[in-house]
C-alpha cells in the first residue's frame, strides 16, 4: 500500500470542516456516569489539543480517567455514562452535540482505535482479511473484492503476510493479533488512531516491535496518535507531548521531554520516581502511599491533596487552576501560580511537613 | 463475586465462623433484590400450607368422606368446586400441596447429594476416576431421562410391591419416585459442583491443609465442601423446580397415587374424567396454577442466588 | 473440522448408544425375575410361546456372554421382541413414530425460529419492553409443565370456543372426498397440540439465547464492530448473533432430552397417536416390551440429534474446526 499523501486525505474531509482549525481541541470536558450508589465524576474537566501528525501520550492511575477520555471522543461510552459539559472540536466540528447517527459517522473514518486485548478485539468467528475489509465496504462503501484486495495490504504495511488473511483470530499470536487490531484501525484511513493500552498485555520484546510499527506507521501515513498507557517508558518512547492525568483531571502537560526531565507537580514527581530508569525499568505506579478519591465525592480543592507530600491549607480548598509556563508545559497545582518563575519545587516546605500528622 | 461470600482472606483461607456469617449476607441480599423477595414470599406461604393442610382444611377427604355433588362448579360451599367424587378441590389441593411439596424435598436432596459428592470427588480426585464420573454425568444429561424414569419407577414398584409402608409420611410407591428422580437428575448439580471444586483445589489453604498431612477425605469434608455449600443451596433451590415438574409429569401418566394425591396426580385424574372437554376449569386450574406459580418462584429464587454468587457467571464450555 | 473432533464426537455419541443398550439389558434381562416379570403378566402368552421365548433368547444359558450377546445381535437387527397383543414392537414404534415427529419437528422448528429471535430482540434491547414482557412471559411458559399449557388451550379453543376439535389426530370415522379435506381436517387437530409444543419450547429458547446475547454483547469485539460505526442491526446480525448462536446450538440439543417428557405429555392430553400415548398406555398394562422400544428409540433419536449439534457447531465455530 502507498501512503496516501497528507493532501489526500484533505480532500475527503468531513463537509462542515474549518481547514485552518487544528486537528483536534478539546476543552472542559466532563464525562460522568451514573450509578446506584452515586454519580462518578470520571472526566471532570479535561482540555487537550492534538496536531497533525502529533503523538500524544495520556499516562495515569487506572480509575484516573485516561480511557474515558478517549471513549468520550467518539462517544464508545456505556450506557450509564453521559458527556455532562465540554466540546470536542474535530476540524473545528463540535462533535458533543451531535446526534449518535451523525457521530457514527466520524467514527473509524476520522477517529479509530486500537483496543488493549486484541484477543477480545476481534471477532472469533470470521477470519481477518473479512474484518479488515467491513468497514472499506460498510464505510468507505467500496465493493467486496476491492475491500478484501486493500485488507490484504494493509495486512502487509503492519508486516503480516497477505496471506494470513485466510486466518481466524485464534490461530495467531498474540502480537500477530495486535498486528491485525492495528491494520484494521488502518482501513479507513482515520486521521487520528487512540491506542489504548495497545502494548499492555504483550511480552516485552513483542511490546517494542508494535511500537516500532506505531512510529513507521505515523512517519509513513502522517497519522496522529493518541497513546494511553500506564507505562511511561511506552510514552517516552512514541509520544511528542504527554498529558499526566489524576482523579479525572490534567495535573501536568507538555512535551515529553520537558515533563520528563523537569516535572513540575508533585504527583508527576511520584509517578517519574516509580521509574528509576525508564529504559530499563518498568514497575507499576502503585508505589505512591495512599489511594485515589472516591470519585462519586471527589475532595473539594487539588485532588491529589490528601496524598500530597507539599500539600498547604489552600489545597484542600482552592481547585487549582491550569498555567501554562514558556516550554509549553501546562500544570495544575497551587505551587506554580500564574506568573511564577515554574522552576520545580522538589523539597516539601518545612512547616508543612511539620504540621502533618 | 461478592469478597465476602467465597472469595478467601489475604491468606487464602475461610475461617468458619465468616462463613456461616456471609450464608446470611447471601440470603440478606437476596431479600434486597425484588425477584428473590417475591420468590421467598410466595415459597414460604407455600411452605407454611405443606406444614399443616390438616389445619386448614381438615384431613384429606377420600370417597367415603366425600360431601358434596359430583363434579360441581365453584359455590359458597365449595369455593373451588368439587371432583368426580364430590371431594372439596380446596381440601384436595392443599393435601396435595403437602404431598408435591415433601415429594420434592425429598427428590432435591437425594438429587443434589448425589450430584455434590460425585461433583466434589470427581473435581478432587481428578484422573480417570474425573473422567468416568463426567462420562456417566454426561450421559444423564442427554439421554431422555423422563423415559428412564418412567421405566425405573414400575420396576422398582414390580420388585418391592407399592405397598403400605411409608417413609416420611409418603407411601412407598411415591418414595420410588423419589428415588428415581435423584438418580436421573444429579448430572448438572454433579458439573456445577465440581467445576467449583477443581478452581478450589488449586487455592493455596488446600496445599497447606495437604502439607500439615490432612488426608484427601478429611481435605474434601473440612475444606472443599464448606467452600462450595453456597453453590449447593443455589443449585439446590434450581433443582427443587425440577423436581416438582418431574414428580408432576410422572404422575399425569399415571405414576402417582390416588390414595395421596399430589397436584400432579389430580392433574392427571383430571384428564381422565375429561375435565377439559367437559369445560370443569376447576378441577384442574387450582393444582395447575400451583403448580405453576411455585416453580416460577423455585426459578427466581435460583436465578437471583446464582446471580449473587457468580455476576459474572460463564456458560460457555 | 477437524477429524480429530469430528472422530471425538462419534465416539462420545457410539458410548453413549452403547451405554444405552446396556442398560436395557440391565432393566430388562439382569434384574432378578426380569424374564418372568415381562412374560408373566402377559395374558396372551401361552405356556408354548413362554418357552419358545426362554430358547429364543437363551434364558437357560448365563447371563453374560450368551444372552447378552444375543441381545445385542437382536437389537442390532431391530428384532425389539413382542408386543402384549403379539406385534413386533419394531413394527408399532415404526407405525407411531410419524405423528410424534409430525408434531415435534413442526413445534421445534417453529420455537427455534420465534424463540430465537425473540430471546435476540430481548437481550439486545435489554430492560425494553418487549424485554421485560417477553422475559416475564418466557419465565412463566418455562414454569408451566407442557399438559397443563395444553389442558388450558383445550378448554378454551376446543371446549369453550369450539373452534379446534378435542382429541386425535383425523376425525374419526369420516370419510373425505378429496386429500385437501383430509388435510384441512388434519390440520385442525394438529393446532392446538402444536401450538402447546411451540409455546412451551418458545420459553426455553428464548431465555437462554437472551442470556447468550447479552453476555456476547459485554465482548471487546461487539466494542471494535460499533468503533467502528457500523449500524445497529449490522453489529447485531453480523457479529452479536454468530457467537450467541454458537452457545445456544448446544444448548438446544441437549434439551432435547427433556423435551421428550414434554412430548409424551401433550400427546396424551390431546389422544395424538404417536409415541407418547403409546407409551402411556405400554405403562398403563406393563408393557415393558414396548416401553423399552421407546426407550431404546428416542435415546437413539436424541442422541444423534446431539451429535448433529456438535457437527454443526463445529461447522460454525472456527476455534473448534482448527
Amino acid at each position: 500500500m502507498t501512503a496516501p499523501a497528507a493532501s489526500e486525505r484533505t480532500r475527503r474531509l468531513p463537509k462542515q470542516a474549518d481547514p485552518a482549525a487544528p486537528l483536534l481541541v478539546v476543552d472542559g470536558l466532563k464525562t460522568y456516569f451514573t450509578l446506584e450508589s452515586g454519580v462518578v465524576h470520571a472526566v471532570d474537566g479535561v482540555s487537550f489539543r492534538l496536531d497533525h501528525g502529533e503523538a500524544l501520550g495520556i499516562a495515569g492511575e487506572s480509575g484516573c480517567g485516561k480511557t474515558t477520555t478517549a471513549l468520550s471522543l467518539i462517544r464508545l461510552l456505556p450506557p450509564n455514562a453521559r458527556i455532562e459539559a465540554g466540546s470536542i472540536r474535530l476540524y473545528g466540528i463540535d462533535l458533543v452535540p451531535k446526534s449518535a447517527n451523525a457521530l457514527r459517522r466520524y467514527r473509524w473514518r476520522e477517529i479509530s482505535m486500537v483496543f488493549q486485548g486484541a484477543m477480545n478485539a476481534l471477532n472469533p468467528v470470521h477470519r481477518l482479511r473479512d474484518q479488515i475489509a467491513e468497514p472499506i465496504v460498510e464505510r468507505l462503501g467500496l465493493d467486496e473484492r476491492e475491500a478484501r484486495r486493500r485488507a490484504g495490504d494493509l495486512l502487509e504495511l503492519v508486516g503480516i503476510p497477505r496471506k494470513r488473511g485466510n486466518a481466524y483470530p485464534h490461530e495467531l499470536s498474540g502480537g500477530m493479533r495486535q498486528r491485525a487490531m492495528i491494520a484494521m484501525a488502518l482501513a479507513c484511513d482515520p486521521a487520528i488512531m487512540i491506542g489504548d493500552e495497545p502494548t499492555t498485555a504483550l511480552d516485552v520484546m513483542i511490546q517494542a516491535q508494535i511500537l516500532e510499527l506505531l512510529e513507521r506507521l505515523r512517519a509513513q501515513l502522517g497519522l496522529s496518535l493518541i497513546l494511553i498507557t500506564h507505562d511511561l517508558s511506552v510514552i517516552a518512547e512514541t509520544c511528542d507531548r504527554v498529558l499526566i492525568m489524576y482523579a479525572g483531571r490534567v495535573a501536568e502537560e507538555g512535551p515529553v521531554r520537558e515533563v520528563f526531565t523537569r516535572p513540575r507537580h508533585p504527583y508527576t514527581q511520584k509517578l517519574l520516581a516509580a521509574f528509576p530508569n525508564i529504559q530499563a525499568d518498568r514497575r507499576t505506579l502503585d508505589v505512591i502511599p495512599g489511594l485515589p478519591p472516591d470519585l462519586r465525592h471527589p475532595p473539594p480543592g487539588c485532588r491529589f491533596a490528601p496524598r500530597c507530600p507539599f500539600v498547604m491549607p489552600v489545597c484542600t480548598e482552592v481547585v487549582p487552576p491550569e498555567v501554562t509556563f514558556g516550554d509549553a508545559v501546562r500544570v495544575a497545582c497551587h505551587l506554580y501560580p500564574e506568573g511564577s518563575s515554574g522552576v520545580p519545587v522538589t523539597v516539601p516546605p518545612e512547616p508543612v511537613t511539620a504540621a502533618r500528622p | 463475586m461478592s469478597a465476602s461470600v467465597t472469595t478467601p482472606d489475604a491468606f487464602g483461607d475461610v475461617p468458619a465462623r465468616r462463613r456461616l456469617a456471609s450464608s446470611g449476607d447471601l440470603f440478606r441480599r437476596l431479600l434486597r433484590r425484588p425477584d428473590g423477595l417475591i420468590g421467598v414470599v410466595i415459597l414460604v406461604t407455600f411452605g407454611l400450607l405443606a406444614v399443616g393442610p390438616d389445619l386448614l382444611v381438615g384431613p384429606l377427604q377420600t370417597a367415603v368422606t366425600a360431601v358434596g355433588p359430583r363434579l360441581s362448579p365453584p359455590s359458597a360451599a365449595f369455593p373451588l368446586g368439587t371432583d368426580e367424587l364430590g371431594r372439596s378441590l380446596v381440601n384436595l389441593t392443599a393435601h396435595a400441596t403437602r404431598i408435591s411439596m415433601v415429594i420434592g424435598l425429598l427428590a432435591t436432596a437425594i438429587t443434589v447429594g448425589i450430584g455434590a459428592l460425585l461433583g466434589i470427588v470427581s473435581g478432587y480426585v481428578g484422573g480417570r476416576t474425573d473422567a468416568a464420573i463426567m462420562r456417566v454425568a454426561d450421559f444423564f444429561l442427554v439421554i431422555p431421562t423422563f423415559v428412564l424414569a418412567i421405566i425405573l419407577t414400575s420396576i422398582i414398584r414390580d420388585l418391592a410391591g407399592s405397598g403400605a409402608r411409608e417413609v416420611f409420611g409418603i407411601r412407598f410407591g411415591l418414595i420410588a419416585i423419589v428415588v428415581v428422580i435423584g438418580i436421573t437428575s444429579w448430572s448438572s448439580t454433579a458439573r456445577i459442583i465440581r467445576s467449583q471444586t477443581l478452581s478450589l483445589k488449586e487455592r493455596a489453604f488446600v496445599d497447606r491443609a495437604r502439607a500439615v498431612g490432612a488426608g484427601n477425605l478429611h481435605i474434601m469434608r473440612r475444606h472443599i465442601l464448606p467452600n462450595v455449600i453456597n453453590l449447593i443451596v443455589a443449585n439446590a433451590v434450581l433443582v427443587f423446580a425440577g423436581a416438582v415438574l418431574t414428580e408432576t409429569t410422572l404422575s399425569f401418566v399415571g405414576l402417582g397415587d390416588p390414595f395421596q394425591p399430589s397436584w400432579g396426580q389430580l392433574l392427571d385424574a383430571s384428564r381422565e374424567v375429561g375435565a377439559p372437554s367437559l369445560g370443569a376449569w376447576w378441577y384442574f386450574v387450582p393444582p395447575g396454577l400451583c403448580i405453576v406459580v411455585v416453580v416460577f418462584a423455585f426459578t427466581l429464587v435460583g436465578g437471583a442466588l446464582d446471580d449473587l454468587l457468580n455476576p459474572k457467571r460463564r456458560q460457555r464450555r | 473440522m477437524s477429524g480429530h473432533y469430528v472422530a471425538r464426537r462419534f465416539a462420545t455419541a457410539a458410548f453413549t448408544i452403547v451405554l444405552i443398550v446396556l442398560i436395557n439389558f440391565v432393566l430388562f434381562r439382569a434384574m432378578p425375575g426380569s424374564p418372568e416379570r415381562v412374560l408373566a403378566r402377559n395374558p396372551n402368552v401361552t405356556p408354548e410361546l413362554l418357552a419358545q421365548t426362554r430358547a429364543r433368547w437363551g434364558f437357560d444359558k448365563p447371563l453374560f456372554p450368551d444372552q447378552f450377546v444375543r441381545y445385542v445381535a437382536a437389537t442390532a437387527q431391530l428384532d425389539l421382541g413382542y408386543t402384549f397383543r403379539g406385534r413386533p414392537v419394531a413394527d408399532v414404534l415404526a407405525q407411531r413414530i410419524w405423528p410424534t415427529v409430525l408434531l415435534f419437528g413442526l413445534g421445534e422448528a417453529i420455537a427455534i425460529v420465534v424463540g430465537l429471535a425473540l430471546g435476540a430482540y430481548s437481550g439486545w434491547r435489554r430492560g425494553g419492553p418487549i424485554d421485560l414482557v417477553g422475559n416475564g412471559v418466557s419465565l412463566l411458559l418455562y414454569s408451566t409443565p407442557y399438559f397443563l399449557l395444553g389442558m388450558a388451550l383445550l378448554l378454551i379453543f376446543a371446549t369453550g370456543l369450539g373452534w379446534f376439535p378435542t382429541f386425535g389426530m383425523s376425525t374419526t370415522g369420516a370419510t373425505f372426498a378429496n386429500p385437501v379435506d383430509w388435510l384441512i381436517d388434519v390440520l385442525r387437530h394438529l393446532a392446538l397440540p402444536l401450538t402447546t409444543v411451540s409455546l412451551g419450547l418458545i420459553g426455553q429458547y428464548a431465555i437462554v439465547m437472551r442470556s447468550s446475547i447479552i453476555e456476547t454483547l459485554s465482548e471487546d469485539y461487539i466494542t471494535t464492530a460499533r468503533a467502528m460505526g457500523l449500524r445497529d442491526g449490522r453489529v447485531l446480525r453480523r457479529h452479536a448473533l454468530p457467537n450467541a448462536m454458537l452457545p445456544t446450538v448446544t444448548l438446544v440439543a441437549i434439551n432435547l432430552g427433556y423435551v421428550v417428557a414434554g412430548a409424551i405429555t401433550v400427546e396424551v392430553v390431546f389422544n395424538w397417536p404417536g409415541l407418547g400415548t403409546l407409551t402411556v398406555d405400554a405403562l398403563a398394562s406393563r408393557d415393558y416390551g414396548v416401553l423399552q422400544g421407546v426407550f431404546l428409540l428416542l435415546s437413539v433419536a436424541v442422541v444423534l440429534a446431539n451429535l448433529a449439534a456438535d457437527l454443526v457447531y463445529g461447522l460454525f465455530d472456527p476455534r473448534v474446526r482448527a
